[in-house]
């Protein structure tokens, strides 16, 4: 299974709410905001990428599993 | 108040959460309590809509374009120019945004960490042998305060003049010619300071006015009625709001010996008790005005109605949030909007999260049972930011 992180950086507004729960998945630029837009991630990390994502108050994460 | 044809009068609903009744017992059950219908309209403060449901006040957020900052209190505000970045939008907003975002990033706000600590340790040392304590007076206002005037590079023997000031602004709903006043002085002191970081030194400071005195937009530097602009907002931003959250966040301590007892056993909680505390205790309401004819939230909308986005009534809903009105430290899940949403987030969110942290930390570590003090009950206040006057507690003084 291959897990990519997608990130909306339209929607992004720097809450750093990802990062405060997996800082090291989830980089921030100086300014706060998330520094990537569409990363792979080994798939053990699945679980605090999807939680990261649900602690988006705009919604701006995507996680996609594919097998 | 005239009700505009376009709307419905079975939306209508006697709403008033600067002063209504119910809102100076609990303003979060008055809340509560308005959330039947999706949208509805308020008669009181000229006539408003209320969104009652996460995913629109979301939504109305991230939409500048429709909903915009133009008006962004009911009352409007007593400040006579406008105050940025707060009062603009995209792409202005964008570009007045930006030299205080650097200021308020996580990493350079987790560098001040030891320097809060120490203000908030210094002040709960002070009242800790007491065994009872307004905290609102005694922590509360002056750890903000402090940090404040701190991070502006103000003398901190004015601090309680700005707490009055910034208290007669924000909260004297039934006397707008003292709101007025209190703008006033706030404006003339800021004008001298701002004077002042003009003409000498501030290459050498690091304080965020003069950090900003540094910063160019546009590729010019800012002039002077825009750093006394920047300095006002964030005079309003950054002191009433961590006091309101912090009276709330205690309030919910002494009243849970639960809580306190987890707290106490594991602090690697409390980042996560900060968390819920925001969400079950948001204090701000927003407001934003249509820009053009809409239909939102089931509702008509006319370019130049206002519409209320409580954070409150979004942080809890129970449609978004299981047990949306209960207190629990350690949720899976939580994604309040205490700070907004869109391009508005509160630029001060990590500060703000990082001084109630360590409020929670300091004064558990010395002081790890409270409870409110016999006959007290805690004083609130409603409006634009909920918030506490008065958190009187006791605890045992062990020698």
């Amino acid at each position: 299974v291959t897990v990519r992180i997608l990130v909306d950086k339209g929607r992004c507004q720097g809450h750093a709410q990802c990062a405060a729960l997996a800082p090291d998945l989830f980089v921030l630029d100086d300014l706060g905001y998330l520094a990537l837009a569409d990363v792979e991630v080994a798939d053990d990390n699945a679980p605090t990428a999807r939680r990261g994502a649900l602690a988006c108050p705009e919604g701006a994460i995507t996680i996609l599993e594919e097998a | 108040v005239e009700l505009a044809e376009h709307v419905d009068p079975a939306l209508v609903r006697d709403f008033d959460y600067h002063q209504g009744a119910a809102f100076l017992v609990d303003p979060f059950a008055a809340l509560d309590r308005a959330r039947g219908d999706r949208a509805f309209f308020s008669t009181a403060y000229g006539g408003y809509w209320v969104l009652t449901r996460a995913a629109d006040i979301r939504e109305a957020f991230q939409h500048p374009d429709l909903f915009s900052s133009a008006q962004f209190s009911i009352p409007a505000g007593a400040y006579p120019r406008t105050m940025r970045p707060l009062a603009l939008d995209p792409p202005d907003h964008t570009r007045y945004r930006q030299p205080l975002a650097p200021l308020f990033a996580p990493g350079p706000i987790a560098r001040r960490e030891p320097e809060l600590r120490r203000v908030c340790a210094g002040l709960v040392d002070g009242f800790a042998p007491a065994g009872r304590s307004d905290l609102v007076a005694d922590l509360a206002r002056p750890f903000p305060t402090t940090v404040f005037v701190s991070m502006l590079g103000l003398p901190l023997a004015e601090a309680t003049t700005f707490e009055q000031w910034n208290h007669d602004l924000t909260h004297a709903y039934h006397d707008p010619e003292l709101r007025k006043s209190a703008a006033r002085s706030i404006i003339e002191y800021l004008d001298e300071v701002v004077t002042a970081r003009q003409k000498k030194d501030a290459d050498d400071r690091e304080d965020v006015l003069s950090a900003l005195v540094r910063t160019e937009v546009d590729g010019r530097p800012l002039d002077h009625e825009e750093l006394v602009d920047y300095a006002f907002m964030l005079f309003v931003a950054g002191l009433d709001t961590v006091t309101a959250m912090l009276g709330f966040s205690f309030y919910c301590l002494a009243t849970r010996p639960d809580i306190r007892a987890r707290l106490v056993a594991e602090p690697a909680l409390v980042r996560g008790a900060v968390e819920e505390f925001l969400r079950a205790y948001a204090i701000i309401n927003p407001a934003r005005v249509v820009t053009r004819d809409v239909t939102f939230a089931g509702v008509e909308m006319r370019a130049g109605d206002r519409l209320l986005l409580s954070t409150p009534l979004a942080s809890r809903d129970p449609e978004e949030v299981d047990q949306a009105d209960v207190v629990l430290i350690d949720r899976e899940v939580n994604r309040h909007l205490a700070f907004g949403a869109g391009p508005h987030r509160c630029v001060g969110s990590h500060l703000a999260r990082l001084e109630l942290a360590i409020a929670v930390d300091e004064v558990l570590a010395r002081i790890p049972d409270f409870h409110l003090a016999t006959g007290e009950q805690p004083v609130v206040h409603a409006g634009g930011s909920f918030g506490v006057d008065r958190l009187v507690v006791e605890w045992e003084v062990r020698p």
